[in-house]
């Protein structure tokens, strides 16, 4: 596997609670990964590690290959990042904060700058102070600072907090298009699911410090979609008629005597007769459907945030 | 790439109470100086005026230095650009180094701004120009004044960034403004940081009563007292976590 970022075993305690406790994440090259928590499950404490911001008390961070050691800070001219709410000179305009970041970053081309605000859509905003910008407009030029020195990996922590509808909507365009047309590897931090479920391919789920699960996208859909449920007295048989009688073959023996039937969603009555017909006892058949949602809160034992 | 760093720093500035500083820190003093001298003595000199004006400043400085190293380092933290200068790929000391030089070269520009301002006060207070050697005189005093001022900034800046909170550096500043009053006139006064620079311009400007052996005491003193609180301070900036 290509790892961007990878994590092993990263933990950060504070006294005896652990906020973070042994995680171990793997980001591939042109992920968007969503990295998905409630409030105060660890993910900022798990970003700020990976930026350097925060030690951990144990484990590694893997950066394009190398492990990352205390103080080393190279790798940073190749990570875009946006912690919680991004901070700005609120004295400076637009331009000259990038202007900061520019040659901090060591850009020497000029260009990179007017073509982040380009990106963004802050181009018009360019002299105005950072005092009069929305929060909207401020996560706006904090995307427009992240790429400026075109990094191939984006950290995005919450980047959506606080912003309308609208901005919200903008800001998972503006990741999936990145991810499409520059082909830069995203970690997306969220407490919200449905941001979560619309522009990951890969999502890593964080509760009380632990990482639960890390699935890519189209493997935890499948784990989720929608199926017939048969409770029979003969699986055996009843998976033979699926396949012999019906042409059935996407479905799976979840249990002794219990089989989930992942097509033909609507023909349950067909399935029903063909079974019955052949003397294959039909104890049950419905159709079921796990939503994403209630996998996350049985993977969380609890109530999970979808807002 | 420390010039870069600190026309960054420089550039942040902008804006912001910084000419304030200096006009007040430059001005000021001189002003004032001119008031008193000419209320408090018949005859106004050149001499009287450059240390009642190095003196106005160096009680100002206390507070003023700290306000500004408050903007310098606290500031990041209460605008949290905190969390994205430390991600850049420049170690942590750099950007501590690079502050400290902004500090530095602020400190000697409103010691500049206060010697040009003590002269146009002058010229108009003395009514004749001062003469080259007393030019030289206090211009070197002046140098050597925003150096002493400088010397216990790290511990400034190690307050600073241990409460993260720019209103920090105005407490730091009014406890040496007390640290001041209460040593100024004592014996022990001279070897005290926040006292040495008056206590220099007091016995050395008009009177150079001070021997050989209390020179090099205050060297080493302040000597100690910013290298001690360097490393602390330095040490501390270069790994401290970093939370909003």
């Amino acid at each position: 596997m290509d790892y961007i970022l990878r994590t092993i075993n990263l933990t950060k305690s504070f006294k005896e609670e652990k906020a973070v406790d042994g995680i171990n994440i793997n980001v591939n090259k042109g992920d968007i990964y969503g990295f998905l928590g409630q409030n105060g499950a660890g993910k900022t404490t798990t970003i700020r590690m990976i930026m350097g911001l925060v030690k951990s008390t144990m484990g590694e961070v893997v950066l394009f290959g190398q492990k990352i050691l205390p103080g080393e800070n190279s790798h940073f001219s190749r990570i875009g990042s946006i912690i919680e709410t991004p901070g700005f000179y609120p004295n400076l305009t637009a331009v000259e904060n990038l202007e900061i970041h520019r040659r901090l970053m060591g850009v020497t081309n000029k260009g990179y700058l007017e073509e982040a605000l380009e990106v963004t859509g802050m181009t018009e905003a360019r002299n105005k102070k950072i005092s009069g910008f929305s929060l909207g407009m401020k996560q706006r030029l904090g995307i427009a600072r992240a790429l400026l020195h075109k990094p191939e990996l984006l950290i995005l922590d919450e980047p959506t907090n606080g912003l309308d509808p609208v901005g919200i909507k903008e800001m998972r365009r503006l990741i999936q298009d990145l991810s499409a047309r520059r082909k830069i590897t995203v970690l997306v931090s969220s407490h919200i699911l449905s941001e979560i479920q619309q522009i990951a391919t890969r999502i890593g789920i964080i509760h009380k410090g632990r990482l639960l699960e890390e699935i890519d996208y189209e493997a935890l859909k499948k784990k989720n979609r929608s199926y017939i449920e048969v409770k029979v007295n003969d699986d055996k048989k009843a998976s033979f008629l699926l396949e012999k009688a019906l042409e059935i073959n996407d479905y799976l023996v979840a249990g002794l005597g219990l089989i989930r039937i992942y097509e033909r969603l609507n023909d349950s009555a067909n399935i029903n007769r063909v079974l019955s017909e052949n003397d294959v006892e039909v104890s049950s058949i419905n159709v079921a459907n796990d939503s994403l949602e209630d996998y996350f809160i049985k993977l969380i034992g609890g109530e999970f945030n979808v807002s | 790439m420390l010039a870069g760093m600190v026309y960054t720093e420089l550039l942040k500035l902008k804006r912001t109470i910084l000419p304030w500083i200096v006009a007040l820190g430059g001005i000021l003093p001189a002003c004032i100086a001119l008031l008193m001298v000419s209320s408090e003595n018949s005859k106004v000199t050149w001499e009287l005026l450059a240390v009642s004006s190095l003196n106005y400043m160096n009680m100002s400085a206390l507070l003023l230095i700290a306000v500004f190293i408050g903007l310098i380092f606290a500031g990041e933290y209460n605008t949290n650009t905190i969390s994205i200068l430390f991600t850049y790929p420049v170690s942590r000391f750099r950007f501590y180094i690079g502050k400290l030089i902004t500090i530095l070269i602020v400190v000697i520009v409103i010691y500049l701004v206060l010697f040009i301002s003590t002269l146009a006060f002058g010229i108009a207070g003395v009514k004749n120009f001062p003469s080259g050697e007393f030019l030289v005189k206090f211009f070197k005093f002046s140098l050597v004044v925003a150096v002493l001022n400088f010397v216990f900034v790290p511990v400034t800046v190690l307050a600073c960034n241990l409460v993260k909170g720019v209103a920090t550096s105005v407490v730091t500043g009014m406890c040496y403004v007390l640290v001041y009053m209460c040593f100024l006139g004592s014996d022990s006064g001279l070897y005290i940081p926040v006292c040495t620079p008056s206590m220099i311009i007091s016995n050395s400007f008009v009177s150079n009563s001070i021997n050989a052996t209390d020179s090099r005491s205050i060297i080493l003193i302040a000597g100690i007292t910013f290298l001690i609180s360097f490393l602390i301070s330095a040490v501390n900036y270069s790994n401290s976590d970093i939370y909003r």
